[in-house]
């Protein structure tokens, strides 16, 4: 079952700080959906609205056609995973593990002692005890195993090194063919989960600045490289995102789709049109006046 | 079908884990019990049976895990995909249970006490002139409310236990909703609403003491002295009490945001 999320000019404020501003999306297939932005954009703050963790200020936001917050049925079909503060959990893997799987219906305790393994956590350590990293392997494999047709993950893998990150990444990525939901995962780390992403949302100062399907996003975006004035000339009409200039080498990335018309000049006139990736597009859209 | 059973299964959950921690808190104070038996076997003193000499330091327990449970509990559970609601219901069951379990162990443990100390003939060292509260005709405020958590109302488990166990439910009760809304308005406002609501759950802490002792018969302050009514009417007031503090707390929690 594939529960629809619906957001419409959602607003959070905090005080007199807007932390979210007129948010609107759809998430309307199970897929993995990229949630980036910058410290501060307010992921977090949108996530938690979604995981019923509060109230917006003012809009609307649906899951399955309800009201979220407060519904029962809802509430038990999102997982909202993020690095828990652990530091009074006298608890071990296997007591945390069972204590989940009595709220979460589609919890799956096969597939969690699997992964627990494949995280090498130990099963009777308290879970205090645990290094930050281990936390947040511990967290990830409650967040799978939980099979929640909403399944959020902000930022889960603090602390992982990166063997540890690539063990999550492979299992997210095996787990959602097998049981297609709908993930999101909000991330810093762009060009290491690029690949992961079915769709990518970005977020910058409480404002959604694009939501666009992976492929497309990045075919969007060239890097144009050559002879200083003949790049300038070619690019003069474009949107450019970022110029840089060595001696009379001159590389601009553009945002917008080249035609073969464009492709054809711009190799006649002996530039080099590259790829751009999604790191480098989301530094660009959201960089600037800070 | 799901949904109805959720609140119940918070209840049990919060039951067990608050049992269990109880639990510890019986056994220190057990030992520390039979300690005194010891000495006052050896000496000639009097000494309370197990029941009196728990429920002084269980109404501070209970505070504590009434605090405990809007700090670390709520989150846990909103976090499992629990609402606000069902976990509001879960642990308001879960603590009349827990009221209701301490003291019955507390009497079974004194009337095991009891029995054995009369197999050897030295039951003598249980004092009979208990219920004899401190006279604080004089000192202000600051006693009373100490007075009303320390020496709280109570009654003669051998006089009547069943009136007694009950009077102890009521006082463990208050004390853990007042634990609980303390710690709801700290968590929903920060600093300076939470001190307004000691003060609040202070105020309520007295007028149960008060309406316990007069319905009890007991000595009571001079504010109090001139009213008069019968158990029955004590104990309806507490109650309303205790709704009024549930309300408070429903309100403090139904919206709350949960701090990640």
């Amino acid at each position: 079952m594939t529960l629809n999320v619906l957001v419409n000019n959602l607003s959070l404020t905090y005080g007199s700080y807007p932390a979210l501003k007129d948010v609107s999306f759809m998430l309307n297939e199970p897929k993995i959906y990229g949630l980036l932005g910058r410290n501060g954009a307010g992921k977090t703050s949108l996530l938690s609205i979604l995981a019923s963790y509060q109230e917006q200020t003012s809009g609307a936001i649906t899951i399955g056609g309800e009201i979220p917050f407060e519904n029962a049925k809802i509430m038990q079909d999102v997982s909202f995973i993020f690095s828990k503060d652990y530091k009074d959990e006298s608890d071990n893997v296997k007591e945390a593990l069972k204590y989940v799987a009595r709220y979460r219906s589609q919890f799956d305790l096969k597939y969690a002692e699997y992964l627990v393994g494949k995280f090498k956590l130990p099963l009777k350590k308290p879970i205090k005890e645990f290094s930050k990293g281990m936390q947040s392997a511990l967290n990830v494999t409650i967040g799978l195993a939980s099979r929640s047709p909403i399944t959020i993950f902000d930022e889960a893998y603090l602390g992982m090194d990166a063997p540890t990150r690539d063990i999550f990444y492979r299992e997210l990525l095996e787990d959602q063919s097998n049981h297609p939901r709908i993930i999101i995962l909000s991330t810093h780390l762009v060009s290491e989960m690029d690949y992961l992403f079915d769709e990518v949302i970005i977020l910058h100062k409480g404002s959604i600045v694009l939501q666009e399907d992976f492929e497309s996003l990045i075919t969007k975006g060239s890097s144009i490289t050559g002879a200083a004035e003949v790049v300038d000339e070619f690019v003069l009409s474009m949107k450019q995102l970022n110029t840089q200039q060595l001696g009379n080498t001159k590389s601009v990335m553009v945002y917008g789709e080249l035609n073969d018309r464009d492709r054809k000049v711009a190799q006649q006139k002996g530039l080099e049109v590259g790829p751009i990736s999604l790191q480098d597009l989301f530094i660009h859209l959201t960089e600037g006046d800070d | 079908m799901k949904k109805a059973s959720i609140f119940s299964k918070v209840a049990m959950d919060l039951f067990w884990v608050q049992l269990f921690w109880a639990f510890g808190f019986l056994g220190i104070m057990l030992a520390i019990h039979v300690v005194k038996v010891v000495l006052a076997i050896n000496s000639d003193n009097d000494i309370e049976v197990y029941f009196v000499s728990t429920f002084v330091a269980a109404n501070i327990f209970m505070l504590v895990i009434g605090i405990i449970s809007s700090y670390g509990l709520l989150p846990h559970y909103v976090s499992n995909g629990v609402t606000r609601k069902d976990y509001f219901k879960g642990a308001t069951f879960a603590a009349v249970g827990l009221s209701i379990a301490l003291p019955v162990i507390t009497s079974i443990v004194s009337v095991i006490e009891l029995f054995i100390l009369k197999i050897f003939n030295m039951s003598t060292i249980f004092t009979t002139t208990f219920g004899e509260r401190v006279n604080m005709e004089d000192d202000g405020i600051i006693a009373e409310i100490i007075q009303s958590i320390i020496i709280a109302p109570y009654v003669d488990p051998q006089s009547n236990w069943l009136l007694a166990i009950f009077i102890v439910i009521l006082n463990l009760l208050t004390f853990y909703l007042l634990g609980w809304l303390i710690g709801s308005a700290f968590y929903r406002f920060g600093v300076i609403v939470g001190i307004v609501f000691i003060g609040v759950s202070i105020v309520l802490a007295l007028l149960e003491n008060a309406l316990l002792s007069i319905g009890l018969g007991l000595t009571v302050p001079d504010r109090f002295s001139s009213y008069d009514f019968s158990l029955p009417i004590a104990i309806l007031g507490v109650v309303v009490i205790i709704f009024i503090v549930l309300w408070l707390i429903r309100q403090l929690t139904k919206r709350v945001a949960i701090k990640i």
